[in-house]
């Protein structure tokens, strides 16, 4: 059985990707224990969650960079523009497909190809999460660590505390993202098929997609 | 065109909702502490001292004073004051000492010019010699806190010299603490200045170095350079805090201790049972939780990471993600038996 493979994740890509993983990682792990600290604590010490989510924090950012200006120098960006028409029903589509399509064998409503890799759901929450979310907490961390530049006062308003918890709901966005991103990759022709690929950067076809 | 610009319109109004909502639970926990309540002085304070020491004010305040020529007499020389002799009146009259005569701590004789200078070495009252074992004062328990201090390093170093002026201004000591509606920040400020004339950053100080016997001067900034953020820390927290053993007869612990038992542990204060409760925020209203808020007095003006986060978040977003973990189990529980 010969199966088709297309080149989808360039080498940049790639890198990015899983530099990308395990900061996010790190990141998440080092919050938690900073969020909920304590004498006995099983998580991290605060002092050595502190000084790494400090690097991570700072490590992600620049990483971020390389997607950003990766996606505006490469084809790439295609992948993230959103079409003109018939968008909302699209994303009906693939969520039907996801809850019953794929249980009664049907086919993916929007197979992946060189043009689009990503269906109409991977599409909105990917450029939510990385237009939107990510830059938020690479924005709110950079306060915080910046701390003096906060204002004390946003009117009424604790400066720190409020700049605190907008990065604690996007931590907490980002976690659930990550949390489903990684389940729906299990949903390749072979539970394990989307993890070969953001490695080796090929995709490979299903037998309908072919 | 229009969906596309829908979408991003959607995705738009739902960032502006999450940032409202966030702006409103902390404007409802902010907004009521935020507005003090502080009785109406009552009457203006009658001065009984003021004439007495415009006597002695009238030179030590100004920095060239005006002395007779005692070779001329139709002429006066201007001399130059110390600036360690120019009294702050505004401050001076609205201290704890508020309205006391120069010479109520100061000898008689010091109405001679220019001053005997014998007189440098008269001893001055202490403390406890006025207010020990008076009931009006019994709400600062002196004689406790004599007690502490006598247990410090700095009087174990100094048994002579260091005493309680040594820290507590002259003429400007002001209780800022036991102000329970006074500014965080602003206590701080004041204590930590009472420290910082002795421990600034330089590497040498006529203070510090009266009482070290010689001994070098540590530069502060160096030896807390472990602590990250370390000047926000310094205008967020006491170094009495860190340095002084608690006590729980006093509002304000008074035993420095050696630098080996100093709080080092971040989580001592970065968590829900933070020692700033105990310590700085010790004459504040004790409140468990607000809104879901752990420790809700430090928020007026702090944000200290662990020891301020929020039940509710923290439940909603357990609850959220235990959802979707269990729709991606019956997800995966339809995936086998279907064999899709
Ligand atoms: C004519 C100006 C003048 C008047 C009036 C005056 N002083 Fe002074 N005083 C000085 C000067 C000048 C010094 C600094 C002396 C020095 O540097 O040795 C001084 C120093 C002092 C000191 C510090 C002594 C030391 O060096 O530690 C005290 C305490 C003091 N004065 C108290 C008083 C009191 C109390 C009065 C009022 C009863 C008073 N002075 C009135 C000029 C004055
Ligand atoms: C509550 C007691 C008290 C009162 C009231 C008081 N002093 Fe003093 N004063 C002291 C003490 C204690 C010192 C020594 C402080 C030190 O050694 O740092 C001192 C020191 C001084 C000094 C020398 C400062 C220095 O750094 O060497 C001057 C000058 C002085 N006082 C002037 C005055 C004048 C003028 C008044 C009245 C306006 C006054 N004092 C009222 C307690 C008092
Ligand atoms: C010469 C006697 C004397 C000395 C020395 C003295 N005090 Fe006082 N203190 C008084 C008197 C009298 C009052 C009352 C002032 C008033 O009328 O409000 C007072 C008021 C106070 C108050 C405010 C009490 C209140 O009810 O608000 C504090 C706090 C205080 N003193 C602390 C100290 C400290 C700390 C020292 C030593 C560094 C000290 N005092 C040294 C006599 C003294
Ligand atoms: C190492 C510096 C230091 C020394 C020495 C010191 N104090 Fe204090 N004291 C402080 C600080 C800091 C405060 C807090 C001031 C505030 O915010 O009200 C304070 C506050 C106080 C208060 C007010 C407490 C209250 O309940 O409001 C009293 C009373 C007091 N000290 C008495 C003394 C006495 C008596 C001595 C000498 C036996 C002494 N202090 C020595 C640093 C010192
Ligand atoms: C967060 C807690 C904390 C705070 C706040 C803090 N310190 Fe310290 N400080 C320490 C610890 C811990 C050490 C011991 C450092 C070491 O052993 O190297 C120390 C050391 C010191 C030393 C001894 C330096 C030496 O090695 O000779 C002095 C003096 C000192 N602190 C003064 C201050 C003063 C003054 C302030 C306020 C401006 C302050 N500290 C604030 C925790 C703190
Ligand atoms: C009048 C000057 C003076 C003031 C005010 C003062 N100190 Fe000190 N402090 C000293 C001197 C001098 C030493 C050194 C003692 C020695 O090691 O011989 C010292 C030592 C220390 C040490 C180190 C103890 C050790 O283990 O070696 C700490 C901690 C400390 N001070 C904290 C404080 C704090 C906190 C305050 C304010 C509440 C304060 N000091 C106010 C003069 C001062
Ligand atoms: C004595 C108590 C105390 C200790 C000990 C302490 N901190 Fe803090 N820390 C605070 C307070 C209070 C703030 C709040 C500052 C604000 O609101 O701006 C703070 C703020 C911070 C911040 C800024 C973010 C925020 O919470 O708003 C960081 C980062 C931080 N601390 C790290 C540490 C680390 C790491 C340690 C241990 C080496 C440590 N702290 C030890 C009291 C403490």
């Amino acid at each position: 059985m010969s199966t088709k493979r297309i080149y989808l994740y360039p080498k940049w890509l790639r890198l990015w990707h899983i530099i990308n993983a395990l900061l996010c990682l790190t990141l998440i792990f080092t919050g938690l224990s900073m969020q909920f600290s304590s004498k006995e604590t099983i998580l991290l010490n605060f002092f050595t969650s502190v000084r790494i989510h400090d690097i991570t924090g700072i490590s992600l950012a620049v990483n971020y960079l390389l997607f950003f200006i990766g996606n505006l120098a490469t084809a790439n960006k295609r992948h993230y523009r959103i079409p003109a028409k018939g968008f909302t029903g699209n994303i009906i589509k693939q969520l039907k497909y996801y809850l019953s399509g794929m249980f009664k064998g049907k086919k993916a409503p929007f197979p992946t190809t060189e043009e689009q890799k990503f269906n109409p759901v991977q599409q909105i929450t990917y450029k939510t999460v990385m237009y939107f979310m990510v830059p938020v907490m690479v924005i709110t961390g950079g306060l915080m660590f910046f701390h003096s530049v906060i204002p004390y006062r946003i009117y009424n308003i604790n400066g720190p505390l409020f700049v605190d918890v907008v990065h604690l709901c996007g931590a907490f966005i980002i976690t659930l993202f990550l949390l489903i991103h990684l389940y729906f990759a299990t949903i390749g022709h072979t539970p394990t098929a989307h993890f070969k690929s953001i490695i080796n950067g090929y995709h490979e076809l299903d037998e309908e997609e072919k | 065109m229009s969906s596309a610009f829908k979408m991003n319109k959607i995705g738009i109004v739902i960032g502006v909702l999450i940032l409202l909502l966030v702006v409103s639970i902390i404007f409802t926990i902010q907004n009521k502490p935020f507005t003090k309540i502080r009785k109406k002085a009552h009457q203006p304070k009658e001065y009984t001292s003021k004439g007495d020491n415009a006597k002695c004010l009238k030179c030590h305040t100004v920095s060239r004073y005006e002395i007779n020529n005692p070779d001329d007499s139709t002429t006066v020389l201007l001399k130059r004051m110390p600036a360690r002799c120019i009294i702050d009146t505004n401050r001076y009259y609205t201290s704890n000492h508020w309205d006391f005569k120069c010479t109520d701590c100061h000898s008689d004789a010091y109405s001679k010019v220019p001053h005997d200078s014998k007189l440098k070495y008269a001893q001055i009252n202490t403390c406890l010699d006025c207010h020990a074992e008076d009931a009006k004062y019994a709400k600062f328990h002196f004689e406790n806190i004599d007690t502490a201090f006598r247990k410090s390093m700095h009087f174990k170093n100094d048994t002579v010299n260091f005493n309680c002026w040594s820290c507590h201004n002259a003429h400007y000591n002001k209780t800022s603490m036991r102000d329970s509606l006074q500014d965080i920040k602003i206590t701080v400020a004041t204590d930590n200045a009472m420290c910082m004339k002795c421990h600034d950053t330089s590497t040498s100080n006529d203070y510090y170095e009266f009482y070290s016997k010689g001994k070098a001067k540590a530069n502060i900034y160096e030896k807390h350079q472990w602590l990250p953020m370390l000047e926000n820390h310094l205008l967020n927290v006491r170094c009495i805090d860190c340095h002084a053993a608690m006590d729980p007869k006093t509002l304000v612990a008074h035993t420095i201790q050696p630098k080996s038992l100093s709080v080092r542990a971040c989580a001592d204060c970065h968590s829900p049972n933070s020692i700033l409760i105990k310590s700085l925020y010790k004459n504040r209203p004790q409140a468990g939780s607000r809104f879901g808020f752990l420790n809700p007095q430090t928020l007026q003006e702090q944000d200290i990471i662990g020891s301020n986060r929020n039940y509710y978040l923290d439940l909603i977003f357990l609850f959220v993600l235990g959802f979707a973990g269990f729709v991606i189990l019956i997800h995966i529980i339809f995936r086998i038996i279907k064999k899709a």
